[in-house]
């Protein structure tokens, strides 16, 4: 993948425009993903998505080719995404579960079990209103870990800060994450 | 009770991030403590609902949106030059920085000095003698000459350290002196404390779907009256099915649209959030009032797109600056000439070409007759739009009409209602 990608990135360089729409639709569903978990709402993790291929095409010759493609995307994007929550974080969100977005089961048996959905949603909005609760900054280790299956090493380097701070960011995440549900659920009994 | 150290190494465990020393302390705490048993347990449990979350897919295929975006832009790669040429060398911010310091240094040791040390004295006041100095500045007293000044003598600085004062920042606002009556210059205050009287134009708000009943289309319409431009705001949930209506209605009012490339290409995807303006000139206060009821009405009959409130005002400085940025001019200031009437020679001929328009025109066709109405040019746009000058923002200055007493300048909103 990543031998394609240079090639489509040199493609590229040399002025084939088309070449990079083959880059979005290659990395498109995996960056929104990831993004969506950050941002939580369809609409914002578009804009993000598609702000950061624009970013990523006018810095594209200063991609060094070190790194995958993915990864060089995805810093972009985590910034942009962390930016933009900041900016946001006084607005309060219903988050956008009812959405036009296609959502895939990981087990695909698991779809056809009856109450499945509604679990699904469930177990979603719990996890939706914790993640929402934490800061921008704790989230995106969480998301980045746990969604992306990242190294500390990775980490700290797409987010420029040392390894000791993802160590720590991602160790007070962890019990806030867990005590946000743990509140939820005894809410939930009550 | 775990310490933090033993959260720590337990949320690392999750974390899969341990060497091999501390994977034995963490065996070893889990064996000794019921807690931290119960608490990993937990941790990882939550790590793997994250994992489990649903994967989302991208609702439309980005490329398309993308490359457009990058076609209208006309964005390349950016060539990032290897080294940046600096216009000021290091060395000099490093000699300009260690003769501070010595100065600094100087400085402080004669003010720490013995006042008695001759050698100081002497040099402090060859230094001080080769400074221009007001009479009132010499020692007149038969006492010995003093080689230090007591702290907080302004002069003192000037023997040893000349320090050149910054010019003071011009104010962007000449404030005129203040009246006897002034209360807060009375009180002390100064020029940069001094209040401002700002004159604020609150903004009229009607509702869109009470239009239709003439006392609210007449007193839109007198507060337009007053204005010469105006911006117009809507509200709405869905920004490209609202602007369809408005569409509608703007073409029922004879409004030719030239609608930027990427707008297009933008408004064909609902699913993405877009902010629309339309700008629009020569707009008579009853005219607009009349699409905004065409608009309401619809809306008010149909599933409604907007949210119902108009928010009217005049066109602010920000709105110029945006309107700038929108059309590479500031249409409130540059507006097309008025064609002059030029004299006819009645001795000469008219030519055939004159003439077979004129014929054309008293038929209705090609130039409209004298009398009818000519039609609006609109330029719409997503906001906050991207700075590019497309064909179909060309065509629109070119069509630009010249300015009509009693009209507006309008600049249309419909804006995403933010919950």
């Amino acid at each position: 993948m990543s031998a394609d990608d240079n090639r489509l990135i040199a493609d590229c360089l040399a002025g084939d425009t088309k070449a990079f729409g083959e880059l979005v639709r290659r990395h498109q569903d995996r960056l929104y993903n990831t993004v969506f978990r950050l941002v939580e709402n369809a609409e914002d993790a578009l804009d993000v998505v598609q702000e950061s291929f624009i970013n990523a095409y006018q810095s594209l010759d200063s991609f060094k080719g070190d790194a995958q493609f993915f990864t060089w995307l995805y810093r972009i994007a985590v910034n942009t995404a962390i930016s933009l929550k900041r900016k946001k974080r006084v607005l309060l969100r219903i988050p956008d579960l009812q959405g036009q977005i296609s959502i895939e089961p990981i087990d695909p048996s698991e779809a056809s079990r009856p109450g499945y959905a509604l679990e699904q949603a469930e177990e979603e909005q719990k996890l939706h209103r914790a993640l929402e609760r934490l800061s921008p900054e704790h989230r995106v280790v969480l998301v980045m870990k746990e969604l992306e299956g990242q190294k500390y090493e990775d980490m700290a380097e797409t987010l420029g800060v040392p390894i000791g701070t993802i160590r720590s960011r991602l160790h007070r995440a962890r019990l806030e994450l867990r005590e946000l549900l743990e509140r939820d659920e005894t809410e939930a009994r009550r | 009770m775990l310490t933090p150290h033993e959260l720590e190494l337990l949320t690392a465990h999750v974390d899969g991030e341990l060497n091999s020393a501390q994977r034995r302390q963490v065996a070893a705490l889990l064996e000794r403590s019921g807690e931290a048993r119960t608490l990993l347990t937990q941790l990882q449990r939550d790590a793997e609902r994250l994992r489990s979350l649903s994967r989302r897919t991208v609702p439309i295929d980005l490329s398309e949106t993308v490359l457009a975006e990058i076609g209208q832009l006309a964005c390349q790669p950016r060539v990032v030059p290897l080294r940046r040429t600096t216009k000021f060398p290091l060395w000099r911010g490093v000699a300009a920085a260690a003769a501070v310091l010595f100065a600094v240094g100087l400085g402080s040791f004669l003010l720490n000095s013995p006042k008695g040390d001759p050698t100081i004295a002497n040099n402090t006041q060859a230094s001080i003698d080769k400074q221009p100095e007001s009479g009132n500045d010499r020692d007149t007293s038969p006492l010995p000459r003093k080689t230090l000044e007591p702290l907080g003598n302004p002069n003192r600085d000037k023997a040893i350290v000349k320090v050149e004062q910054l010019p003071t920042p011009r104010p962007v606002q000449t404030t005129p002196p203040p009246n006897q009556g002034d209360i807060l210059a009375a009180n002390g205050h100064d020029s940069a404390t001094k209040l401002e009287k700002v004159e604020v134009d609150l903004p009229t708000i009607a509702r869109l779907h009470e239009l239709h009943q003439e006392e609210h289309a007449s007193a839109l319409t007198d507060r337009l009256s007053k204005l010469r431009s105006a911006r117009v705001e809507l509200t709405s949930r869905e920004g490209a099915k609202a602007f369809e209506r408005l569409r509608k209605a703007l073409e029922a009012k004879q409004v030719t649209l030239h609608v930027d490339p990427l707008t297009q290409a933008r408004l064909k995807k609902p699913q993405q959030k877009t902010d629309v303006v339309v700008f629009l000139e020569n707009v008579k206060p009853e005219t607009l009032v009349e699409l905004l009821q065409q608009v309401g009405n619809e809306d008010r009959m149909g599933d409604p797109h907007f949210e119902g409130a108009v928010v009217v005002k005049e066109l602010a400085r920000w709105d110029r600056k945006d309107l700038m940025d929108l059309l590479g001019i500031d249409p409130l200031v540059n507006r097309p000439s008025p064609i002059r009437k030029q004299g006819v020679d009645i001795r000469r001929e008219f030519p055939e070409q004159t003439a077979r328009e004129v014929v054309a025109a008293l038929d209705g066709k090609g130039v409209p007759r004298p009398g009818s109405e000519p039609r609006h040019h609109a330029f719409v746009s997503h906001f906050p739009a991207t700075k590019n000058r497309s064909t179909e923002l060309t065509r629109f200055l070119e069509l630009r009409q010249p300015v009509k007493s009693g009209t507006l300048q309008v600049l249309l909103l419909v804006i995403r209602h933010v919950s």
